[in-house]
């Protein structure tokens, strides 16, 4: 059980406005830069967040729960580094629902492909931390964030080299002008990954998705996720609306970013254990930060 | 003059009729096959899933499909595999596993058209996972998987650590580590009839089309009014499973993995077993279309014989089949055992009219007439056989399976046409083709064949045998018949799938090894629906299940091998956050332990916690490892567990007043199926007998002799039942569906003997005359029709699956006790008693006309 820690940021796909030529880039080019510009959202970054998620029905093609969704609110945050800042470290608090609340997670991920992922969960109703310990390489399969349709896969950054990038397709999409990328797991990828391919709707002026679309290991249409309310915070665009749709489960998560505060300094301290079992601690901590939020 | 005499006459009359028509009646015969043939081609559809036997929606197969639509199918192949050196842990087992494993896995994940395709899921010993507790450590990882053990230290250590999971022994491998299993998970049964979601996606146009053809305008707006459709599945063919299974032995089954012995088990597997059941009967039925074919020509020396035969049966069939196209009926499996039925009940009437023919040409008539007197004689009692056969059939129609109905009609109509046709076509076709037997006083000159088998002085010898011994032989029959009423009533109605394999069978052996080494051949569930959310965590819900599990554990040891459920994960997580101390396997009191130990399981894997609770925790399922058994044992079971299930679960009944627990799966449907169809085919099988019974004295003429007529009827089934009582072999449904059926074809000989007899008898009043008239000229029919009945069943006897061969080889022996009855029983019956038969009522009839 491993939940990547800045996966909100990530998820959010922001990216730096500053232009790019985009003639100039080819597909690689324009996935490396947004993984980079991913893993700069991530560095400093506290967000709350409500994560729903539910059975959907159609009619018309229209999506709608069809039934009360189930409904989680975190607050998460999360710092890079190494030289790179491709290392990373970030905590995750539950903060509902009630039965849930106080459950913590604490991750550590290295861009050595070497060094194990370290994580630790705690139970607050247990009131202990336990260090994870779930295989390394092809044994490590995606695993759900916070029981949604979102995986680790989904939220996971920092993998541009283990894809085969095309550009498919390029126009306007939905009133903006995207690049349509294809992404295929090279085979390295292919044993850790649940996808077969994977497409992106990438923004050409803002660079930021629009839309994904993965399919499964046997070709078959997965899941499609669709960023919206996509607005620029602090020069960075940040869709707080996503929604990720599992066509083959019939079930839907979307995250909605309440609030997110960006480029915050995060003291080292707060991402150890102690901010999983120092209620007192985390609190201060985190009051201190949230009122960088937006 | 009496009914039946003003019928006989008519009958006589019906060649001279026929042969005015001739052209008319072939052109007609042409049209209507035609148009069959076309129905047939336009409209004929076939359905032999086993949903097929349960009226649409009904509720045991809704009640799997709520469970389906919730967690998936229930239907996996388990491969249990022993390796040469005897340990599934050994290096080298664990090294073929891996290969096998990770081959299966990549087969299935090939592009469509794949069979393998269906499989969703492997597990075995590499790529288990467990759980463990090290100090501060929880430890969750795949038992093999990327990190094969490197040394024998580190193999044991591995085999520790499988001994430490609850849910690995018996599931993974076998007590004492001889055998391993893979279970694969499929998708049977649980493919959605149609995917618009699937089907619109547009790769070529990525610009306009908004993803798999789905919108979302308002993020998880609930509409209250919103109706979500329940996912219907398309059925599964038993031909589909045939196939998968072909396709996973052909990927398996190779010289690769020699050193691994293969046993499969799950329903993929045994509907496999059955549907090559079906084939192998399709093979035997040609097998007894050839010796019908080979001893028509003996019998009469003369191809017309079977060609007419044959022709007259094909085309009964084909009207049918098209007529029933034509009114959309949906065939099934049992489209083979109308064939047989009309194959034996057409040849039987077809030899009753070619006999009594030949009988009367080699007496010296002339073709004209001997064609009249034999349709004068046979006309009438193949009329009453059709009759009370297809009342029989029609006595089906009152099940409520649709394909008994399907098959009671289709039948009943075959039956029909059948008739029709020896009564208006046969004389035809005889006119132009017929054979030609030396006459009886034929010199050497003579014309005609000499018969292979003159059975005449045979039966001219049984005349006086049982006239010398009536008393002793029906003694005799009757001391026979008590004793086996007695074995009667020792039989049990009892279906077992391993029952129907032979003991060297593959299925029967795996069954063995499974109940014996592994968890059981047999997965039944519990299914819990307590329409409120987050029931699932509360501790008291989840303390019912686990006491649930305790109970069928120990009240029921002997049959469940293995349960697993939610109360496991629960116990187990607690236990291992717990520093793996032995004291905390077990619910947590605090409800919110509860909730955040499932928190921890859904977190490492949503889709192996879908397979046991929904998304709102509201319902989830028990999974019981049986051991096999038949439905005589398994059904008074399933009651058990139903009280059970109600007392366990009821004091949840104030907190959760909508909640609902229910017994299911296929194994559940598929028994109660068993059983039903069983009882259903019983009770239409004693209803037949008593509108037949009733027929009968209608028929005759006589409360008398229709009573008489049940003794000989009776024989074949008591003889049948009581041979299995006595060798306690129990009937099972398919011995009840195919019984009937021969029964129903050997009592047809008892209906031509007696209204023979009885004609005879009113004629002459005369029990000597009678006897040896009826035994010349309906002896030999009745004689000709056993032997190629009965050694046509015979055959059926040679059939690997038991559900055709038990029901062929008692149907030979049925068919033979009666042929003994007709021959023994009655002339000697006849002979001793000397029933009226209703002459009294008769001779005044005929007196005036006299």
């Amino acid at each position: 059980m491993q939940v990547k820690p800045y996966f909100t940021a990530a998820l959010v796909a922001a990216f730096l406005v500053a232009p790019l030529q985009a003639e100039t880039l080819s597909a690689q080019g324009i996935m490396e830069k947004m993984d980079a510009q991913q893993r700069d959202i991530a560095d400093g970054n506290l967000s709350r967040s409500q994560l729903s998620t539910c059975k959907f029905g159609t009619s018309n093609k229209q999506i709608s729960c069809a039934e009360t969704p189930r409904v989680k609110v975190l607050e998460s945050v999360s710092k890079q580094y190494g030289p790179n800042k491709k290392d990373s470290k970030g905590i995750s608090i539950l903060l509902e629902p009630a039965s849930e609340r106080g459950i913590g997670m604490l991750t550590y991920n290295y861009d050595d492909p070497s060094r194990d992922t370290e994580s630790w969960l705690y139970l607050s109703a247990l009131g202990n931390v336990k260090r994870m310990a779930s295989g390394t390489g092809e044994d490590r399969e995606p695993v759900s964030v916070f029981g949604s349709e979102f995986t680790t896969e989904d939220m996971e950054n920092g993998n541009v080299d283990e894809y085969s990038y095309k550009i498919l397709q390029e126009g306007p999409f939905n009133d903006r002008e995207v690049w349509v990328i294809e992404a295929l797991p090279k085979p390295e990828r292919l044993m850790k990954t649940d996808y077969s391919k994977l497409l992106y709707w990438v923004d050409k002026e803002r660079f930021t998705l629009l839309k994904a679309q993965t399919y499964d290991k046997r070709g078959k249409p997965f899941k499609q996720i669709l960023f919206k309310d996509i607005e620029n915070l602090n020069g960075f665009w940040i869709a707080r609306d996503v929604t990720l749709i599992n066509i083959q489960s019939q079930r839907l998560s979307n995250m909605k970013t309440e609030a997110v505060a960006l480029n915050v300094t995060v003291e080292d301290e707060f991402l150890t254990q102690r901010t999983l079992t120092d209620f007192a601690y985390r609190e201060k901590t985190l009051e201190a930060l949230r009122q960088y939020f937006q | 003059m009496s009914f039946s005499s003003s019928l006989n006459n008519a009958f006589g009359k019906m060649p001279a009729i026929m042969r005015g028509y001739r052209l008319l009646s072939l052109l007609a015969v042409i049209a209507i096959t035609a148009f069959s043939i076309t129905g047939i081609r336009q409209h004929f559809t076939v359905d032999i899933s086993p949903e097929s036997w349960f009226p649409e929606r009904a509720g045991p197969v809704e009640m799997r499909d709520v469970y389906r639509r919730q967690f998936g199918s229930d239907e996996s192949v388990y491969l249990v595999y022993r390796h040469k050196s005897g340990d599934a842990f050994s290096a080298e087992a664990l090294k073929s596993l891996e290969k096998l494993h990770k081959a299966i896995e990549q087969a299935s994940l090939q592009p469509e058209p794949n069979e393998l395709a269906r499989i969703t899921q492997v597990d075995s010993l590499f790529n288990a996972r467990y759980q463990i507790a090290e100090g501060d450590t929880l430890i969750a990882k795949k038992l093999i998987g990327a990190d094969f053990p490197a040394t024998d230290a580190e193999r044991e250590q591995r085999r520790n650590i499988a001994d430490s999971q609850n849910s690995f022994a018996r599931l993974f491998y076998s007590p004492d580590y001889q055998y391993g299993a893979l279970t694969l998970k499929t998708n049977i049964g649980t493919v959605p009839k149609f995917t618009e979601a699937a089907s619109e996606s547009n790769a070529d146009n990525l610009l306009l089309d908004d993803g798999f053809g789905l919108d979302l305008d308002t993020s998880l707006e609930v509409d209250p009014n919103a109706t979500v459709e329940d996912v219907q599945f398309k059925t599964v063919q038993l031909e589909e499973y045939h196939l998968f299974m072909n396709e996973l032995r052909a990927l398996i089954e190779t010289p690769e993995y020699a050193d691994f012995d293969f046993y499969y088990v799950g329903n993929p597997v045994t509907s496999d077993f059955v549907m090559n059941g079906i084939i192998e009967a399709l093979a035997l039925i040609l097998a007894m279309v050839g010796i019908v074919v080979v001893l028509l020509w003996a019998l009469f020396r003369s191809f017309s014989a079977v060609v007419w035969s044959i022709l007259i049966v094909g085309i009964a069939n084909i009207w049918a089949l098209g007529l029933g196209a034509w009114m959309g009926l949906v065939f099934s499996s049992m489209l083979v055992l109308t064939f047989m039925l009309t194959l034996a009940v057409g040849i039987a009437s077809c030899i009753h009219v070619l006999s009594s023919y030949t009988h009367f040409k080699r007496e010296g008539e002339s073709h004209e007439q001997a064609l009249a007197l034999a349709y004068k004689k046979t006309g009438y009692p193949i009329l009453l056989t059709s009759f009370t056969t297809m009342v029989g059939m029609f006595s089906l129609t009152m099940a409520d399976m649709p394909i008994i109905i399907v098959f009671g009609t289709t039948s009943a109509l075959a039956i029909a046409v059948c008739f029709v046709l020896i009564l208006c076509v046969l004389p035809i076709l005889l006119d132009f083709w017929h054979p030609h037997l030396k006459p009886l006083s034929a010199t050497n000159n003579s014309k005609g064949k000499k018969p292979l088998v003159d059975i005449q002085p045979l039966l001219n010898w049984i005349a006086g045998y049982t006239k010398r011994r009536s008393k002793a032989i029906v003694i005799a029959y009757l001391g026979v018949f008590a004793f086996l009423i007695i074995g009667s009533m020792n039989i049990n109605i009892d279906s077992n799938i391993a029952g129907l394999a032979r003991e060297s069978a593959p299925l029967k052996k795996a069954m063995n090894i499974v109940d014996k080494e592994m968890m059981g051949a047999l997965g039944l569930e519990i299914y819990m629906d307590f329409n409120q959310a987050d029931a699932l965590q509360d501790p008291e819900v989840l303390k019912a299940i686990d006491q649930m599990q305790s109970l069928l554990a120990t009240q029921y040891g002997e049959r469940v091998v293995k349960t697993l459920s939610l109360a496991n994960i629960v116990k187990d997580s607690s236990q291992v956050m717990h520093g793996d101390d032995q004291s905390y396997h077990l619910i947590p009191d605090d409800p919110r332990l509860s909730a955040q130990l499932l928190y921890m399981f859904n977190n490492a894997n949503p889709d192996d916690r879908r397979d046991v609770v929904s998304d709102d925790y509201s319902k989830s399922h028990i999974t019981l490892f049986m051991k096999n058994g038949g439905t005589d044992e398994y059904i008074s079971f399933f009651e058990l567990l139903d009280n059970d299930v109600e007392t366990v679960f009821s004091p949840l009944k104030t907190k959760y007043p909508e909640m609902d627990v229910q017994v299911t799966g296929t194994f559940h449907l598929m028994w109660k199926l068993m059983d039903h169809i069983a009882w259903t085919q019983f009770k239409s099988f004693s209803l037949a007998f008593g509108i037949i019974a009733l027929l009968m004295m209608v028929a005759l003429g006589s409360y008398q002799a229709g009573l008489i007529s049940m003794i000989p009827n009776m024989l074949p089934a008591i003889f049948t039942f009581g041979v299995m009582g006595w060798l306690d072999i129990s009937l099972d449904t398919d011995t009840l569906i195919v019984a009937p059926i021969i029964i129903g074809i050997a009592v047809d000989d008892t209906i031509h003997f007696l209204t023979h007899y009885r004609q005879s008898w009113l004629e002459h009043g005369d029990v000597d005359l009678a006897v040896s008239q009826t035994l010349r000229e309906v002896g030999q029919a009745v004689a000709f029709t056993s032997l190629i009945l009965g050694l046509g069943f015979g055959v059926l006897g040679f059939a690997g699956y038991l559900g055709i061969a038990k029901p062929g080889l008692f149907g030979a022996a049925a068919i033979f006790v009666a042929l003994l009855s007709d021959l023994l029983f009655l002339p000697a019956l006849m002979y001793w008693l000397k029933p009226k038969l209703g002459r009294q009522r008769h001779a005044k009839q005929v007196e005036p006309a006299i």
